[in-house]
């Protein structure tokens, strides 16, 4: 998907990835009090979205883990924050409640935009691009192995539970008390692997990779998008779009 | 030329895994490895690439000794193909993985870039290079792997079990390939047959030992030799004994 031939796939990666840190400083920095004002922010990956040809079914299944793990962090805001920010009717919303939307809304937002990036976006040029910002190439290198380990590391994964499936009398799932052993096995063969693999980069050289030029040259027009988005990016943060919107129409 | 003096290996337990290995490989050469599981042909491997350390005994590839200080420059001359290809390519795309060692050795982006088109050609895989190694079958994973050693250009490849996992049409494109190669070629396998075919001297490796050497027709129909040692009898040489 990240080799696709849109709009978006064709902006150069630097654009993209400069305009997305913009784009997470922006929402990050929405008060936990004002959901509304992340409403018009929704607009950058609905757009990059539609523009780029992406499922929405696609970047929506793989936001969906990520929501356990928020949700469970926000939970407290409900119980700790109990003071009442309005009402809906009659009905009390306690400022916990508002930075809980906030946080999912946030979440949603962000993680999203990530995905498009990562979606339209060869990883080498965003390696490139790292190493055009001075990242060190150690973390890069993290990175690259990160991404193809963890397909190894799922095939792993999958072989053993299917070996335990099969095995296992009709049984659906791992049973808790084979747990212990199986993720050991699993720590055990990924540092196996892990080893061979580092002895295939070491056959190969590693340890004085040199930067590298991109051969995907910056175009004036660009720069020119980036500038335009950021911005817009700049303008749904200082105006309260959602406010004029609001009273206008109620 | 490589040659391989004395050579021990020795674990942290006290066991041997190469014990007083002698081996000279002139250019050019097709040297087949032979041995059960657990022989240590996989050791050898990696000891002469200086991935295990080397307990007696010593490695020169063109009169250089392998030691910390020339293992740059040894690796540059000997290439590795790993036997289980998911082990060789680590990066996110096949055509990164064949750019990975040409970078490591400082080539330019323009030398890189022609490398690998030249190489994909070769192998005819160009279709494969902005696809994610776990996306490939098995036949194309071994072709990749080989092609991120091909274009270091070493002078001599060690192949580990290139026959593994893979179905009859991709073994013999794969020997094929290997039958075009003219570098030094050392080959570790089960394959009788392909050792047969691609290689022109063997050596039997049990227990960490050399316990025969010599030209592959001395090897492979010496009956008696290879059951000693586990293998089964060749097709080839079953075939040559009928008629």
């Amino acid at each position: 998907m990240a080799n696709g031939n849109t709009v978006i796939h064709k902006l150069h990666p630097y654009v993209k990835s400069v305009v997305l840190v913009f784009y997470l400083i922006i929402v990050l920095s929405v008060s936990p009090y004002q959901f509304d004002r992340l409403a018009p922010f929704i607009l950058f990956p609905a757009v990059a979205i539609s523009f780029a040809e992406i499922p929405f079914r696609f970047i929506f299944h793989r936001i969906l883990p990520v929501f356990p793990f928020v949700i469970f962090a926000g939970l407290s805001n409900l119980w700790f924050d109990r003071r009442i920010a309005f009402f809906m009717d009659s009905l009390p919303i306690t400022y916990g409640a508002v930075s809980f939307i906030t946080l999912i809304l946030k979440t949603f937002l962000t993680v999203s935009a990530v995905l498009i990036l990562l979606t339209t976006t060869p990883m080498k040029s965003l390696t490139d691009f790292l190493r055009r910002i001075k990242i060190p190439e150690l973390i890069i290198t993290q990175i690259m192995l990160s991404y193809r380990y963890i397909t190894l590391l799922v095939d792993e994964v999958s072989v053993m539970e299917t070996a335990y499936l099969l095995r296992s009398c009709g049984k659906q799932r791992i049973e808790l008390k084979h747990i212990g052993s199986f993720i050991g096995q699993i720590l055990l063969r990924s540092y196996d692997r892990a080893a061979r693999v580092a002895f295939a980069m070491k056959c190969r050289g590693y340890g004085n990779i040199s930067n590298i030029s991109s051969s995907n040259p910056l175009k004036p027009v660009d720069i020119l998008i980036g500038l335009g988005m950021i911005g817009l990016i700049f303008g749904l943060r200082v105006w309260d779009i959602s406010g004029v919107l609001s009273r206008l129409f109620l | 030329m490589i040659t391989i003096e004395n050579l021990s290996v020795e674990y942290e337990d006290g066991t041997f895994a190469l014990r007083a290995i002698n081996l000279k490989v002139c250019d050019g050469d097709s040297i087949a490895i032979l041995g059960e599981n657990g022989a240590g042909k996989t050791t050898l491997f990696y000891t002469m690439l200086g991935l295990l350390k080397i307990s007696d005994g010593k490695i020169l590839v063109n009169d250089i000794e392998l030691s910390s200080p020339t293992l740059k420059q040894i690796r540059s001359q000997i290439g590795l193909v790993f036997q289980n290809p998911d082990d060789q390519l680590f990066m996110p795309t096949v055509e990164e993985d064949i750019a990975f060692g040409l970078r490591s050795y400082g080539k330019s982006e323009e030398e890189i870039n022609k490398k690998i088109r030249d190489i994909a050609e070769r192998l005819g895989i160009v279709r494969l290079l902005k696809k994610a190694p776990y996306k490939l079958s098995g036949g194309e994973k071994r072709l990749a792997a080989l092609a991120t050693v091909l274009a270091m250009e070493p002078q001599a490849i060690l192949f580990d079990e290139p026959s593994s996992f893979l179905d009859p049409r991709s073994r013999r494109t794969v020997i094929n390939l290997l039958k075009e190669i003219r570098d030094t070629k050392m080959i570790a396998t089960h394959d009788i047959d392909l050792a047969w075919e691609l290689c022109d001297r063997a050596i039997i490796l049990s227990k960490g030992e050399v316990v025969a050497e010599g030209s592959i027709e001395e090897i492979l129909k010496n009956e008696n030799l290879l059951m000693k040692y586990g293998f089964e009898l060749t097709t080839r040489s079953q075939t040559d004994r009928r008629f």
